[in-house]
């Protein structure tokens, strides 16, 4: 089954208007493809990466913390 | 992801969020480590929304806020912005009321922390990595049409060395070595666009070949470009919509066939790529678990973007896959 659902696949490859890296320039692939500033703003929080990180700040400078957790690291594939 | 876009970029949420020490990290590792960092998570997670469950999974992801004493202020995991808000009010008025001794402790010690960025190769090679989906017909209308993910990747010095002819003279051209362009195919060449996916099985790489050519040396840096192929299918049976088919995960195909080009500049002093571009165009097929393809198996047009990812240290995020580099 698998198999057959890999050969399905490459033929409807085959037929699919497959794009091309040299359909663009580098500099077109990469504001095609990397987040515009306006994706980005998310960011401006300042993240700490790790949470002890943020726990060694807050501690020093009497503040709560703020932690964001997920499956996969925000920062990085979440 | 959905939060970056929904929550985090909220002026208000913002606003609130600037009154604490903000920090993201990975759910798992805090969730099961045994190290201080992780036990004080453990025991924040144990007062939160998620505390207790098993059911669909036993994740403690979302957002905490917290002291550093173990006292949780408020948590939540949600995407939008208005229950944001409403948490971190209350998590600010919980705090204004906590004596001292509650918000802080004496003396936190240095511990030992058990992390994957221990690992970081600060004089290897570290790429910032962005996926999106490329244009298709029908359009998408939903956040799926403008969804983006990232992540990073790792090269040691003498990994990253090796992407590079041995002799820089224009001219000179060297194929990447198997293992680091399979790594790349198996573990970076993903559809992660809309979530997390595991890496592709070492037998579902058909084909990873990318060969680096010198074009100019001057000025002490030599001048590179890549030109390369990626092919990967892998077929098996798995879950596709998160929980819904988790008990009778049918027969899955899932794939990237990629064209690569992209160039970089090799530092000869120092031995190290000090500009580094790398584009991966071409289609996707199939999905997993929790990448949010459920509906959207059909080949469709995907873009991959490397380049040099800057030295802060909210650029020493580990790989999603790195436990996948066998280092």
């Amino acid at each position: 089954m698998g198999r057959m659902l890999s050969l399905l696949a490459a033929a409807v490859l085959t037929l699919s208007d497959v794009p091309s890296v040299d359909d663009r320039t580098l500099a077109e692939w990469r504001a095609r493809i990397a987040p515009a500033e306006n994706e980005r703003e998310w960011s401006s929080i300042g993240w700490r990466a790790s949470f002890w990180a943020a726990v060694e700040e807050a501690n020093a400078a009497e503040k709560p913390i703020l932690l964001w957790a997920m499956n996969g690291h925000p920062l990085g594939c979440t | 992801m959905i939060a970056r876009r929904s929550v985090w970029a909220d002026e208000q949420v913002a606003a609130l969020a600037a009154k604490f020490v903000a920090a993201a990290d990975e759910v798992h590792h805090l969730q099961h480590g045994d190290d201080a960092e992780c036990k004080l998570f453990q025991q924040l997670a144990e007062q939160g929304h998620y505390a207790g469950r098993t059911e669909p999974s036993d994740t403690r992801q979302g957002i905490y806020a917290c002291t550093t004493t173990g006292v949780l202020l408020a948590s939540i995991n949600t995407n939008e912005p208005r229950r944001m808000r409403r948490m971190l009010e209350r998590a600010l008025e919980r705090w204004n009321e906590l004596p001292r001794e509650q918000r802080v402790v004496a003396d936190l010690g240095e511990p030992d922390l058990n992390r994957l960025e221990a690992r970081y190769p600060k004089d290897g090679l570290v790429l910032h990595q962005y996926s999106r989906d490329l244009e298709r017909e029908p359009a998408l209308r939903d956040w799926r049409a403008n969804a983006w993910n990232q992540d990073f990747v790792w090269f040691t010095r003498a990994e990253a060395r090796a992407l590079a002819p041995v002799t820089l003279e224009v001219g000179a051209t060297t194929p990447w070595p198997s293992d680091l362009a399979r790594r790349l195919a198996r573990c970076h060449l993903v559809d992660n666009v809309r979530g997390q996916v595991s890496a592709f099985r070492r037998g579902s790489v058909e084909k990873a070949e990318l060969q680096s050519c010198v074009t100019a040396v001057a000025d002490g840096r030599a001048t590179l470009e890549f030109r390369g192929v990626s092919r990967t299918t892998e077929n098996g049976a798995w879950p596709v919509a998160g929980f819904k088919d988790r008990a009778v995960p049918g027969e899955q195909s899932r794939g990237f066939h990629a064209e690569l080009a992209g160039r970089a500049v090799f530092e000869l002093a120092s031995q190290r790529f000090v500009e580094f571009e790398l584009a991966a165009v071409g289609l996707r097929f199939g999905g997993s678990q929790f990448n949010g393809r459920d509906g959207d198996l059909e080949p469709a047009p995907m873009g991959v973007w490397f380049e040099l990812a800057s030295d802060a240290p909210a650029e020493h995020v580990a790989p999603a896959l790195v436990w996948e580099y066998g280092w």
